[in-house]
């Protein structure tokens, strides 16, 4: 921020008392103070974190709106993710949009329920050749080119192929569909998390929903046994769901089945850019992809940050949260903190304990097809490729906006070597 | 070793009679068999929908709840000191063949 504009638009100052605001702490050197909408300086906020954690494990930052307190440690994360009587997930009270992490329970049962029959380890499993085969495809495509960008080349494609056959929702025009997306996406957060939007995101998260409801017709007379069949069965036969939220849901389930993932499945490639010997690793040992899935997920997973509210008044690391605070739990920061090394990507550490796809109730319902879609890439990026290399002619872009939740790269460019043996 | 058959009682009191698979926590053969059993955290004991009931001399063979399971039991819809358990915290045994699971109510 310029002195301009801090001058313009002073910052407001702690009371007496109470709990610092980000802005008033002395962050180090390279690290501006933390801010509830990213600008453009925690883009890729690992470093923030650890900060965070050692000096201010419950960050109050300064919003228009409300204050919002961020939790950055294990223990405390993973406490406030078992209390969803306490941390609850109803931020914004009724819930503006059928999206599950708006919900507690009984409602979010409700919900997740009709939807949860799809992504259950077993259901996913069906899904497994289908995604290695899209997976070799796109590769083929990137290994002729001497590699690419791997974000829209790779990682949106398999995760929207995957996704939209689960559901049953085509994804021919993959432009218009990740627009779509987007801005819904967008239009939640503007709704539900105070972000600023797009200005034209209820436009299209309107034209998304009308998309989502032919559709949904056409399953409904095809009697379709897939996930969007289903949703519209509920929603014409059961009575379950009105039809707005039926629209909803079906985005809701589009959107968290890509976004994230594709997230997942770029920071494969970095991280085997980064550790070269993985490759020969899991050439040798494919049974460990899932280990190598698990760990990215923590180390570098695509959700950062689940939003809450307290319901009373509640004591994390030592400070009080009133009744009504605005909380964000930082399960990317949590994980970091798992282990004493937990900043290393170490295939062998054990996850079980890990929040890389959160902890308790609102655990990540896509965690089976997430897993398997970064599994199988590992698999196939070890079983394929001689050496895969960051290009240095092009610096990671990262997603805007982890105000939101997501942060991870937008664009990444690597150079792929094949394999010739 | 070889399935054990579980009676599982629904929320409607109806009776299932349902494979259990070495390999499958209890939660798992509940869940694989379409039995309405969210176990939304997909069995990390942090969320209590896989909760239910087994008999009192069953429970007091599978010996201690974890620290976990204990904290989300407690304060689970219909919990009973003697019966109540995290079906996702239950492997399979041999010696559990037969017994009669019962699907605990939902939050209301």
């Amino acid at each position: 921020m310029s002195a301009a504009t801090t001058l313009e638009t002073p910052l407001p100052r702690s009371e007496e008392g109470s709990l610092p605001y980000s802005h008033e702490l002395e962050w180090p050197e390279g690290l501006e103070p933390f801010k509830v909408v990213d600008d453009g300086s925690q883009e890729d906020p690992y470093a923030h974190y650890t900060w965070m954690r050692a000096n201010a494990p419950v960050l109050r930052c300064w919003s228009p709106v409300s204050d919002v307190y961020f939790i950055s440690r294990y223990e405390d994360v993973r406490k406030a993710f078992r209390a969803p009587k306490i941390f609850s997930s109803e931020v914004v009270s009724p819930p503006p949009m059928t999206f599950l992490t708006l919900f507690d329970a009984p409602n979010h049962t409700r919900l997740r329920k009709i939807v949860a029959t799809a992504f259950t380890p077993k259901a996913i499993r069906l899904f497994e050749e289908r995604v290695r085969e899209t997976a070799d495809k796109l590769l083929d495509d990137l290994i002729a080119q001497g590699g690419g960008e791997v974000v829209e080349g790779y990682a949106i494609q398999l995760s929207m192929t995957t996704i939209s056959a689960l559901l049953d929702v085509p994804a021919e025009d993959y432009e218009k569909m990740k627009f779509w997306s987007d801005e819904t996406f967008s239009y939640f957060g503007r709704l539900a998390r105070n972000a600023p939007g797009t200005g034209t995101d209820e436009d299209s998260a309107r034209e998304f929903w009308a998309y989502l409801k032919d559709t949904m017709e056409r399953l409904y007379a095809e009697q379709s046994p897939s996930m969007g069949g289903h949703i519209a069965r509920m929603w014409k036969d059961e009575g379950l769901l009105t039809e707005q939220e039926a629209k909803e849901l079906c985005s809701f389930v589009f959107i968290a089945g890509h976004d994230t993932t594709s997230i997942l499945l770029a920071n494969s490639f970095r991280i085997f850019a980064e550790q070269p010997e993985l490759l020969q690793r899991l050439r040798e040992h494919p049974e460990d992809a899932g280990k190598f899935a698990d760990e990215v997920a923590r180390h570098r997973g695509a959700v950062h940050r689940a939003s809450r509210i307290t319901t009373e008044e509640v004591e994390v690391a030592g400070s009080t949260l009133p009744k009504g605070s605005i909380v964000r739990l930082l399960n990317a920061s949590a994980s970091r903190d798992l282990f004493e090394d937990g900043d290393t990507f170490d295939i062998d550490h054990d996850n079980s304990r890990s929040l890389g796809f959160g902890h308790g109730v609102h655990s990540c319902l896509g965690q089976p097809l997430a897993r398997l879609e970064t599994t199988v890439t590992a698999e196939v990026l070890a079983r394929r490729l001689a050496s895969i290399t960051l290009d240095p002619a092009h610096e990671i872009e990262y997603v805007r906006g982890n105000n939101l939740t997501n942060a991870g790269p937008h664009r990444l460019h690597v150079v792929l070597e094949e394999r010739h043996d | 070793m070889s399935n054990n058959t579980l009676n599982v009682i629904d929320r409607d009191g109806r009776q299932h009679a349902v494979e259990w698979e070495p390999e499958q926590s209890l939660m798992e053969a509940l869940r694989d068999n379409d039995l309405p059993v969210l176990a939304s955290c997909g069995g990390t004991a942090s969320c209590a929908t896989c909760h239910v009931f087994l008999d009192g001399d069953v429970v007091e063979s599978l010996g201690e709840r974890s620290e976990d399971e204990a904290e989300l039991l407690v304060d689970a819809e219909g919990f009973r000191e003697d019966c109540s358990r995290l079906s996702c915290q239950v492997e399979f045994e041999d010696r559990l063949d037969g017994i009669t699971v019962t699907l605990a109510p939902e939050e209301e």
